[in-house]
């Protein structure tokens, strides 16, 4: 079934962002390039007016499982309360802002979304492996209940490109952990009428952005077990940098 | 290369046709082979270990499902001779290792 989304009051919404510390990198650079020592957020709290928020939605009716493009101006003024000057096209890959209803009923309606960005400093880049987020949309009162967006962490979750004097350019990546909120989470599990997983959902949005996840990927646990069952070989991309995000 | 050769459509086909398709992260595995010591991972990761190719940041490894390696293809040097041909160099890679894998066929 097939449903509109909307999204009218009240105003401001407030919303809550975090950067806290870096404290890994594969190399060393949150200890020693300045903008990666002190990479914070640049607001910890900021209102916005709800157009800010309806860009995330959908301007047509939608189903369970259904993508549409998150308008791009609503997601860099979020952005801009985490950086001065966050960018959604890549220097070395596909940028890009994908949302998917994950879930509804006659109340709530879940809304899962992806987004690739970039944040620039004068000597580099630093760019998380996505920003993975839902929201909660009181159907009835056309109201935010809960929003909630985050690098999803991670052995490895963010590169940084670092620009040097003569030239040379040094890549690395590391740990963070960037956050954003607004709104209270729904205090009771939610029961929806239509859903689809949130792995599904995520699975989905993923494709957005590579094809390659088009593969039936296995966790390594599994391979020796279903290499066996189904009598195949092992096809392994054994890699330094995470393949599925982009912190490589 | 997610977006090259392993993003191809008729290579993704083939992969999910005839494979178990597996990605690992080195630092994981790394990690996990220092804390412990090699004998302590899993037998499969001993061989993804034992097949990394020397300064190569990706390796495409075919493995048996005896936990044989059957080939360990250093991805930037395959990726850094210009081929047109490249998803189908690399779906011939994967159809030389399934001959090694399975003879009979």
């Amino acid at each position: 079934m097939k449903i509109q989304l909307e999204l009218n009051g009240p105003e401001p919404i407030v919303v809550n962002a975090s950067i806290p510390p870096i404290t890994f990198t594969t190399a060393g650079f949150h200890v020693d390039w300045e903008p990666l020592a002190t990479l914070r957020e640049v607001e910890s709290q900021k209102s916005y007016p709800v157009s800010t928020l309806r860009g995330f939605l959908p301007r047509k009716p939608v189903s369970v499982g259904e993508h549409w493009k998150i308008d791009s101006e609503s997601v860099l003024q979020l952005l801009m309360q985490l950086a001065e000057e966050p960018q959604l096209e890549l220097q070395n890959d596909e940028g890009g802002q994908w949302a998917c209803l994950r879930a509804q009923n006659d109340v709530y309606a879940e809304v899962v979304f992806r987004i690739h960005t970039e944040f620039a400093f004068k000597d580099g880049t630093f760019t998380p492996s996505q920003l993975a987020g839902s929201m909660i949309i009181d159907r009835h009162q056309q109201e935010l209940a809960y929003f909630e967006m985050s690098v999803p962490l991670g052995t490895l979750n963010f590169n940084a490109h670092r620009q040097f004097d003569d030239g040379l350019t040094l890549t690395e990546c590391g740990v963070c952990q960037i956050g954003m909120t607004a709104g209270e989470r729904v205090a009771q599990e939610l029961t929806y009428a239509e859903e689809i997983s949130i792995e599904e959902a995520r699975l989905g949005l993923s494709r957005r952005f590579y094809p390659a996840q088009f593969i039936e990927w296995v966790k390594l646990e599994e391979a020796p077990e279903m290499a066996k069952l189904l009598d195949r070989p092992i096809h392994v991309v054994s890699a330094d940098g995470t393949f599925m995000d982009e912190s490589c | 290369m997610r977006a090259g050769v392993l993003g191809d459509e008729a290579t993704i086909d083939y992969l999910n046709a005839n494979f178990v398709n597996l990605y690992v992260l080195n630092l994981d595995l790394k990690r996990r082979r220092d804390a412990e010591g090699i004998d302590s991972v899993s037998p499969l990761e001993r061989v993804i270990i034992g097949g990394w190719n020397e300064e190569s940041p990706v390796d495409c490894q075919v493995i048996s499902n005896e936990l044989k390696l059957l080939g360990s293809l250093p991805l930037n040097d395959f990726l850094g001779a210009f081929s047109p041909t490249r998803a189908q160099d690399y779906r011939d890679y994967l159809r030389r290792s399934l001959a090694e894998a399975s003879p009979e066929l």
